[in-house]
């Protein structure tokens, strides 16, 4: 009897855990579903955590306080502003190149923003959606002021340093092949070891996003270490932006209105002077609505961003504590000699290609 | 029926069996679900077959190059080859290096002693990395550039791109032919060299079995080399200018400011270790030996190589093989410095692809087959010293 019921037990638990996993095996079409919504995780938290760059002045430069500055950071804090109302509820955690897209797959990270390019493959494969694009950027290359070359093509036999493990190296590659040039590839896991190698004529040229290269020759020259002018032709289209988990498209939504409200905001002159006056009194239905309020004494008209988690009036917060899509620009960008007059990143209004779907 | 499922249960036999085969189901189910999970969520490896994107020309051999064009399979087969390419020279010289710093270190010769205890302290307690870095970032960097064409005209130039070198060319397709050939000839003049010794031990005639291998050997590659219609030739290097002033080495081997860097770094760090062990292992062997040999009449020369050395070898080699191993795992640091090893491939595929685990799975693959390989030579060789 005793070993009977040993053995009964023995059946049972086999039987159990056979059921177990027959039950697992049947729901696993079933896990996608219950992927985690990082809105309410986020809410839950009390705080967002933001992967951005610890040292491009400019986009993402992250002190030793835990404190960042930069294009890429003020969106983080918009974000926060948006869903806490305070954009100080942000904490920031660096995002190298390598392992960015693992910081938010394994979800220490609720949004990806640091100078990342938004690729089909991305996208796709690595399971990344994309926010609106914040900064149009493109591969460029630099070289010194007294090799006399004027342009790229110019650049046949040459040999160039270019950042490891970024799609600047993909860039490089297609466009001299298309133009039938050749070139030798010289590539470091530093932007200080590159900068060595370019002062020392270890390499002709120095090729990276536009946007970086504007920071380089600064500093280059301002260290007086070397003068150096980025060649005219964009070599890629570098689209930079906030990118966060696919299958979360709640918090998608925040993420992707919070920028264009920014942008929507700048279009109507909607800024962090003028915010309260413009909710207080909105000059049209466009503004009463980006505000979250009604127009000419309506009621406010319910857009249903966030599923009502975070207030309706979340871009009032935004501009106040941040300000539109210009003010960012203007404060973090056009700081490190990144003209925005004439780039691509003007708005449509001006030629440039920010723009933004309607917010209604 | 139902009696005949009691009796399954009810005989001591049958119902083991039955227990078996139930235990047996599950633990298979459980195992082809594991399997299925993981190959159907993190092993899908369409990826490798997409193209790499970008080329790297940091390696010595230029089959090695890789080219933006190839496969990311290819790619990677490239990565590992280069690898093997530095790791190899590198055990070679610090084995070489070693045994000298080994061996002064037990000299009579109090500065040659403290040289090199001075050497093996220095390299020991360095990071490997840190030694890297400053041959890459610091010594070679402050090298003459390019435009200065230093070093020996039409022959070798070093800049801080990288060393130019002689090099050998293949002339007609039936080049590869050629090293077999030579491999042919050394098997059959080692062979020829061993029965003439033999017989010279047997007969007491003088047979000269060095003389007869050196000279079949290199009979054998001259004839193969005029057969084949001259497949190699020589090619010296020189320093050319593009049209738009860039200059460039063409001509002979270029090896890369990495890959002479990890190179370097690896042998001056391993030799250390290695010094350490010849050093160790001489004096392990007893001193009766050199005692007696010298009452025999041996000379201080022949007495360390006929004497010490064979028996110091013996114990050497099981710590070589670790020492060996860690050369071979330790040069993907060089990625940090621009040789494209396997690892600085792969990132390169895990940062455009994002198959971190399938990339990372092949590296460890290559490791795996690599280190067993240098185990099997190693345990190879110490079969063949050890007493019999």
């Amino acid at each position: 009897m005793n070993r009977n019921g040993r053995l009964v037990s023995i059946f049972a638990v086999v039987t159990a855990l056979l059921l177990v996993f027959v039950v697992a095996a049947c729901n696993g079409e079933d896990a996608e579903d219950a992927r985690e919504n990082t809105l309410d995780v986020v809410i839950e938290r009390g705080n967002l955590i933001c992967g951005v760059k610890a040292d491009t002045p400019g986009f993402g430069v992250l002190n030793p306080d835990g404190s960042a500055e930069g294009n890429d950071a003020d969106y983080c804090r918009a974000l926060a502003a948006a869903v806490f109302g305070d954009a100080s509820k942000v904490e920031f955690k660096e995002a190298t190149s390598a392992n960015r897209f693992e910081l938010l797959a394994a979800k220490e990270i609720d949004v990806l923003i640091r100078t990342t390019t938004w690729t089909a493959s991305r996208d796709a494969d690595l399971e990344v959606a994309y926010a609106p694009t914040t900064f149009y950027d493109g591969a460029g290359i630099m070289v010194h002021a007294g090799s006399g070359v004027a342009s790229v093509n110019e650049l046949d036999g040459s040999t160039i340093c270019i950042l490891d493990g970024t799609s600047t190296q993909g860039a490089v590659s297609d466009y001299f092949a298309e133009n039938g040039l050749t070139y030798s590839e010289l590539t470091f896991q530093e932007n200080a070891a590159i900068r060595g190698a370019f002062v020392n004529g270890q390499c002709d040229a120095w090729s990276s996003d536009k946007s970086q290269l504007g920071g380089h020759q600064f500093t280059l020259k301002s260290d007086d270490e070397a003068d150096a002018v980025v060649l005219p032709e964009t070599l890629s289209k570098e689209p930079l932006g906030p990118s966060v988990r696919d299958y979360d498209s709640e918090w998608e939504d925040v993420v992707r209105w919070v920028v264009n409200g920014m942008i929507i905001a700048e279009e109507q002159g909607v800024h962090s002077g003028n915010v309260d006056a413009m909710a207080a009194n909105p000059p049209n239905n466009t503004v009463a609505r980006l505000l979250g309020v009604g127009f000419d004494g309506g009621a406010p008209s319910n857009l249903g961003i966030g599923h009502g988690k975070i207030p309706g009036t979340f871009m009032q917060a935004v501009i106040k504590q941040i300000g539109n899509y210009g003010q960012a620009y203007e404060r973090t960008l056009e700081a490190v000699g990144l003209t925005r007059a004439g780039s691509l990143n003007a708005s449509y209004v001006d030629g440039g290609l920010i723009y933004s779907p309607p917010m209604r | 029926m139902k009696e005949y499922l009691s009796d399954l249960w009810n005989h001591s036999n049958s119902r083991a069996r039955v227990v078996n085969i139930v235990v047996g189901l599950a633990a298979a189910i459980i195992a082809i679900y594991l399997v299925y999970s993981i190959f159907s969520n993190l092993f899908d490896f369409r990826f490798i077959t997409g193209p790499y994107g970008s080329p790297d020309r940091s390696s010595i051999f230029v089959a090695l190059e890789v080219e933006a064009s190839d496969p990311r399979w290819l790619g990677m087969l490239k990565g590992a080859g280069n690898t093997i390419s530095v790791v190899v020279f590198a055990i070679a010289l610090s084995s070489f290096l070693g045994l000298l710093v080994g061996v002064a270190r037990l000299a009579n010769n109090p500065i040659l002693t403290r040289l090199g205890k001075f050497y093996v302290e220095t390299f020991r307690n360095l990071p490997l990395l840190l030694i890297m870095f400053f041959f890459a970032f610091g010594v070679f960097r402050s090298l003459p550039q390019i435009q200065s064409e230093s070093g020996i005209s039409g022959f070798l130039y070093i800049s801080n791109r990288g060393l130019a070198i002689p090099w050998l060319e293949p002339t007609n397709d039936l080049w590869w032919i050629w090293p077999l050939a030579l491999i042919v000839a050394a098997v059959v003049a080692m062979w020829v060299r061993r029965v003439r010794e033999q017989q010279e031990e047997l007969t007491g005639r003088v047979m000269r079995g060095n003389t007869w291998g050196l000279s079949i050997f290199v009979g054998l590659a001259v004839v193969s080399y005029l057969a084949l219609l001259l497949p190699m030739r020589i090619t010296l290097p020189e320093v050319v200018q593009s049209e738009a002033g860039f200059f460039s080495y063409a001509g002979g081997n270029q090896l890369g400011l990495g890959y002479i860097s990890a190179l370097v770094s690896l042998t001056l760090y391993f030799s250390a270790f290695i010094a350490e062990i010849v050093r160790g292992s001489i004096q392990a062997v007893p001193h009766g030996q050199v005692e007696a040999s010298a009452s025999l009449g041996f000379t201080v020369y022949q007495r360390f190589t006929l004497i010490v050395l064979p028996q110091a070898l013996r114990i050497m080699i099981p710590a070589l093989n670790n020492e060996y191993q860690n050369a071979n795992k330790d040069s993907t640091l060089a990625h940090a410095i621009a040789y494209g090893e396997i690892v600085l491939i792969s990132n390169r595929i895990v940062n455009n692809a994002g198959n971190l685990l399938q990339t990372y799975l092949f590296i460890f693959v290559v490791f795996i087959i690599t280190n067993l390989i240098i185990s099997m030579i190693m345990n190879t060789i110490n079969k063949n010293v050890q007493l019999k």
